[in-house]
């Protein structure tokens, strides 16, 4: 046993480095997001103050003595709260999912839309649209319809029996052409009046309205993926290097990938039928997220959690306060995320070439 | 004994060309075993199914007594270490965390490595001399670098056995020594090593065992001096070459005729 | 792969290098009259030959099977001949009523003999009545009879009407019987001049129309309202009715038969079959009025996007029609609602006056103040509180304000518009429970179940007097407002409506 020297004990002090930032940049998003949370909560067009909303908030909560209208008290408890909450759901499920899905198929430019999930999820909402099924109804088609969408995508490789990723990502392409197509007949035969406005609507994701008791039985769905991901992160590490290497490890590649992927798609999903599809998010943050903390996912996926959520809150709250109309997210989720998606490969090109 | 190769026979869903057509080989520990052979003859081929990455057609391959197709993945990785060609990985992970995944065959999938694991780890980058690039982007060192951090993540396994698959293609001049020099190093440490090479002066090299892989998919194999001829090199590789042996460096040594033919 | 799609182009570029070659020696043009069989429009894949039209045996057995001179098609092995089998019904093989053709085609005659037969009614045997002599030609490997020629053989008359351009089957006379025309069918399409005038439409163009139009067609949905006030059914040959439609079917259920000639956007080719005396456009339609135009088909273009735009449309549809008593009148009646309506509003004092927004889509998608719907509200005497926001605005119609925003103006009254798929869980929904308006039972669909009254059209006139009723119900109550509607249906449609059936 060597005497520990200078040398070696470099990297030990850099390791405990590395890891102090770490969890000081942990440290700030997980303060940032609540103080965040209750900045939104007190901002929006109707009138109520940053103190009346945070009493009314401790006061539902607690049981107190009202002396605010019930109508001020829908507001902020009925309205922003449900928006808020269910912005920052959404925001950090399709950060973490967009993350996993490019770890487990090792390409850092892959969205949570590839397998389809999205393209599926319309066509479900269109559908209970087109219908005039109550919202109810049009949650449990999108959510429904992203499944159909990912097993289709995923079974049609092993139709060919192949296990390439390639013929996954073509598979994706097929399915998503397809849904497309689907949607395009869709919007033909809906009513121009009405329905058409809905499905666009629909489709260019919005917070607008969301209820409480329509988020909570989805809160489950994606809880339960979330901390299975959080859980399986560092087996992703070892998934993107490649199946051969990750079976030379000792992975149970199909199993663990298998499982990643349902779990991303299942909070994909849950995140498009409350808020119908929101672009982008999957596939940036994940990139900012690596550039803060490094591409190991049992930093990253906290991380991309708390700057996905982070961001969509954000967002979201710009939507609603700042424009006199409200624009729909994707909207504003485009604008942001395109150019920086272009600077963020600016700033890596010199390793992607 | 770590391998025992019986009768081992491969050929690809769909082909009737066999690559591998009734393999026999051994490894014990502390052997060095060197699998040379033309292109496309089948040497990966071999080496993936020694590694449980490919599903032989026929034959038996039994790894510390017990029949790999038994084995799970897991099993499998707590004896042996497949260390591949150094390649660019999607992901610029850092050799710390990298060499780290070697703690896989003991980590559950739920679970994430510890302390221990990262002490584990850095042992081996010491052990190595590599510790300098614990903190360092995978993607940013050198070909040779990479080839020793891969090589430390195998080791971190604390396998019984090590399988390279050409470990010094792409390397240059003095890093394919350098590597080579571990290798040796490894086996006297009391490692199993199995490598495939192109070069038959490296397996001359390491000494050792040497195989043979032909192009119809036999394997000649034995001590090192038995098998590497001149005679089978030609016929192997189809050119003309000298084994000499060299006083200055008091060996036998594996080299080309002049480009000019005298002859 | 790559060299089948490779050879699979080139091959598709032989074909169509070749054919308009093909093209310049034929001398069978699609058949450019409408064919109406016992009154309904059919389109046929025929052919003009010489002056004379040339119909394919099957399409004809298929269209007239059902009928008192149905009859079937075989093949017979024995003589090698076609076999018309009278009385039978015909059984399809698949490869009937092929879409007409657009180019002229070489056509090549042939000899192929068609037999006369009937089945015997004892042992449904089949008896060979005669031996036909048909002119008959090849187009595209198919075969295709003169039209005369099978009518006489089948005995149906086959007549020629000039004014329409039309051909006509039917069943119920036979070949010859009161004909009221003798002449073949021209070698080219109607030439003879019909009087024409010039209109100005909404979008300002001059526009030749026919002075005696009969017959309009629309894909525009917005049209048929607007129609409908000024003509009635008479003149709706082909249209796309939607929402409206549903009134229109209830009204008059053989609208149901109309033709086709496109949903939102006009279909060129439809058109062109159809071949109406006016088509009725979209002001933002601007590509499809050109090609109707091209194809020789007069169009006007309208907009109806508030109560003025109604107002000129009915006014020029009624110039355009010929019809410009019925326009007068009906526009008559519009105004007659609004200004009952507004002087029932006129002296209600400011603080009593109710607050009204008209939701779209979306919860939060709200009619901005210049939209119609807004206006309407105002026209009820209402405060249109978008209105004193003119920041709400968008190029087309609705904006949105967001839920916080119909919040903090807490309105007296929300009006729902035909779309609202939400409405159910709003309505549940303990967050909107505590507005003004859901407490009062404010929350209103505007009816629209039969004739949707805030939709562009004649009847927003009754749109606005329901809003009276609703933001005013004193002013006036619901068996007043029940006349009210009733006398205007029997006024301009010509109807007698139970006004449970329009859902209010």
């Amino acid at each position: 046993m060597l005497e520990p020297n200078k040398a070696s004990r470099l990297p030990t002090t850099g390791i405990r480095r590395d890891r102090r930032k770490f969890y000081l940049i942990l440290g700030v998003l997980v303060l940032l997001l609540p103080i965040l949370f209750i900045y939104c909560l007190c901002v929006g067009k109707y009138p109520v103050t940053p103190g009346e909303s945070l009493r009314i908030l401790y006061g539902v909560a607690t049981g107190a003595t009202r002396d605010w209208t019930p109508l001020t008290e829908s507001v902020v408890v009925g309205l922003r709260l449900p928006r808020i909450l269910a912005s920052m759901m959404v925001g950090g499920s399709l950060a973490i999912s967009g993350a996993t899905y490019q770890g487990i198929f090792k390409n850092p430019l892959v969205s949570p839309d590839f397998l389809g999930v999205s393209a599926g999820a319309s066509i479900g909402a269109a559908s209970a649209i087109l219908l005039s099924l109550s919202a109810t109804y049009i949650q449990l088609f999108a959510f429904c319809g992203g499944l159909v969408a990912v097993i289709a995508t995923v079974t049609i490789p092993r139709l060919m029996r192949s296990e390439s990723h390639i013929m996954l990502v073509l598979s994706g392409i097929i399915v998503g052409g397809l849904m497309s197509s689907i949607m395009g007949y869709i919007r033909y035969v809906a009513d121009p009046t009405s329905q058409l406005a809905a499905i666009t609507y629909w489709t260019m994701g919005s917070f607008s309205y969301i209820r409480m008791e329509a988020m909570l039985p989805i809160l489950p769905v994606i809880l339960i993926p979330l901390l299975l991901l959080l859980r399986l992160s560092w087996w992703i590490d070892i998934l993107s290097l490649g199946e051969q290497e990750a079976k030379s490890l000792g992975a149970n590649v199909q199993g663990t990938r298998y499982l990643a992927v349902a779990c991303a798609t299942l909070l994909t999903a849950s995140s498009v039928c409350i808020s119908g599809t929101i672009g982008w998010v999957g596939l940036v943050i994940p990139h900012f997220g690596r550039m803060l903390v490094g591409p190991s996912n049992p930093r990253l996926l906290p991380i991309a959690f708390l700057i996905g959520a982070i961001f969509l809150l954000v967002v979201d709250t710009v939507t609603r306060t700042i424009t006199t109309a409200e624009m729909p997210i994707s909207i504003l989720t485009g604008l942001i995320g395109a150019p920086f998606y272009a600077l963020l490969l600016y700033r890596q090109r010199k390793r992607l070439q | 004994m770590i391998y025992e190769v019986q009768d081992l026979t491969f050929s690809y869903v769909g082909s009737s060309r066999l690559i591998l057509a009734g393999v026999f080989l051994t490894l014990q520990e502390g052997e060095i075993l060197s699998i040379l052979g033309p292109n496309g003859a089948g040497k990966s081929t071999l080496l993936n199914c020694m590694a449980a990455l490919l599903k032989p057609s026929s034959g038996k391959i039994l790894l510390a007594g017990r029949a790999l197709a038994t084995l799970s993945p897991r099993e499998v990785s707590r004896i042996i270490a497949y260390v591949p060609q150094a390649h660019t990985p999607a992901f610029d992970y850092t050799v710390l965390h990298f060499t780290m995944m070697g703690r896989a065959p003991n980590i559950g999938l739920f679970a994430q490595p510890t302390a221990e694991d990262e002490e584990a780890a850095l042992e081996v980058l010491r052990q190595l001399a590599i510790e300098h690039l614990a903190l360092r982007s995978y993607t940013e060192i050198s070909g040779g670098e990479r080839q020793q951090a891969m090589i430390a993540r195998a080791l971190t396994q604390k396998p019984r056995a090590l399988l390279f698959d050409e470990p010094t293609a792409h390397l240059d001049y003095g890093n394919q020594h350098r590597v080579l020099r571990m290798i040796h190093s490894l086996a006297e440490q009391g490692y199993g090593v199995v490598i495939t090479t192109h070069n038959p002066d490296h397996a001359l090299l390491l000494g050792g065992k040497a195989a043979i892989l032909s192009a119809q998919g036999t394997l000649e194999s034995g001590r090192c001096e038995e098998i590497i001829t001149e005679e089978r090199l030609k016929s192997v590789y189809q050119t003309s070459l000298r084994l000499l042996y060299i006083e200055e460096l008091a060996r036998v040594a594996c080299l080309p005729l002049s480009l000019v033919e005298t002859l | 792969m790559q060299k089948a799609l490779a050879l699979l182009l080139s091959l598709v570029l032989l074909t169509t290098s070749v054919l308009p070659v093909l093209a310049a020696n034929t001398n069978a043009t699609p058949t450019a009259s409408t064919v109406l069989v016992n009154g309904a429009l059919v389109a046929f894949d025929a052919y003009n030959i010489g002056g004379n039209n040339y119909f394919k045996l099957r399409d004809l057995a298929f269209v007239l099977s059902g009928s008192v001179k149905q009859f079937g098609v075989d093949f017979d092995a024995a003589t090698n001949s076609i076999m018309l089998v009278v009385g039978e019904s015909y059984t399809p093989v698949g490869n009937e009523m092929t879409a007409p053709g657009e180019t002229a085609k070489v056509a090549v005659p042939t000899a192929s003999q068609v037999i006369l037969a009937e089945s015997q009614e004892t042992d449904a045997s089949v008896v060979i009545i005669s031996l036909l002599d048909l002119v008959a030609y090849n187009i595209d490997g198919y075969n295709y009879f003169g039209l005369r020629s099978v009518g006489e053989a089948l005995n149906f008359a086959v007549e020629w009407n000039e004014a329409a351009n039309a051909i006509s089957l039917d069943t119920s006379r036979g070949y010859g019987e009161d004909a009221t025309l003798v002449t073949e069918s021209p070698t080219s399409p109607d030439t003879s001049p019909r009087e024409m005038m010039t209109v100005i439409d909404m979008l300002g163009r001059e526009v030749e129309v026919y002075k005696d139009t009969q017959s309009v067609a629309f894909a525009w949905g917005g049209a048929g309202s607007l129609v409908f006030a000024v003509s009635g059914h008479d003149l709706i040959s082909a249209g796309n009715l939607a929402a409206f439609g549903n009134f229109l079917r209830y009204v008059h259920p053989p609208i149901a038969d109309i033709g086709f000639v496109g949903r939102g956007s006009v279909d060129l080719e439809a058109i062109a079959t159809q071949k109406p005396d006016l088509y009725i456009a979209r002001g933002t339609e601007l590509e499809g009025i050109e090609g109707v135009t091209k194809l020789g088909i007069p169009a006007i273009a309208l907009f109806a996007e508030n109560e003025e735009d109604v107002i000129q449309a009915i006014t020029l549809l009624g110039v355009a029609l010929n019809r410009e008593e019925q326009a007068t009148a009906a526009l008559a009646e519009f105004h007659a609602v609004l200004d009952r309506a507004r002087a029932l509003v006129a002296d209600i004092p400011a603080e009593e006056r109710v607050s009204a927004i008209l939701m779209g889509s979306s919860p939060g998608r709200i009619a901005h103040g210049e939209q119609m719907q807004s206006k309407m509200i105002e026209n009820a005497g209402g405060i249109s509180i978008v209105a004193a926001h003119p920041e709400l605005t968008s190029a087309a119609a609705w904006v949105d304000a967001g839920i916080e925003q119909i919040f903090a103006w807490d309105p007296d009254v929300i009006f729902l518009t035909t779309t609202a798929s939400y409405v159910e869980e709003l309505l549940q929904d303990p967050a909107w429970a505590n507005l003004k308006a859901m407490q009062n039972g404010k929350v209103l669909l505007v009816p629209s179940q039969m004739d949707s009254w805030e939709f562009p059209g004649i009847t927003t006139c009754l749109g606005v007097l329901w809003m009276v009723h609703t933001m005013y119900p004193d002013k006036l109550s619901r068996e007043e407002f029940d006349a009210a509607v009733v006398d205007f249906y029997r006024a301009i449609f010509r109807t007698d409506v139970n006004p449970d059936l329009l859902g209010y």
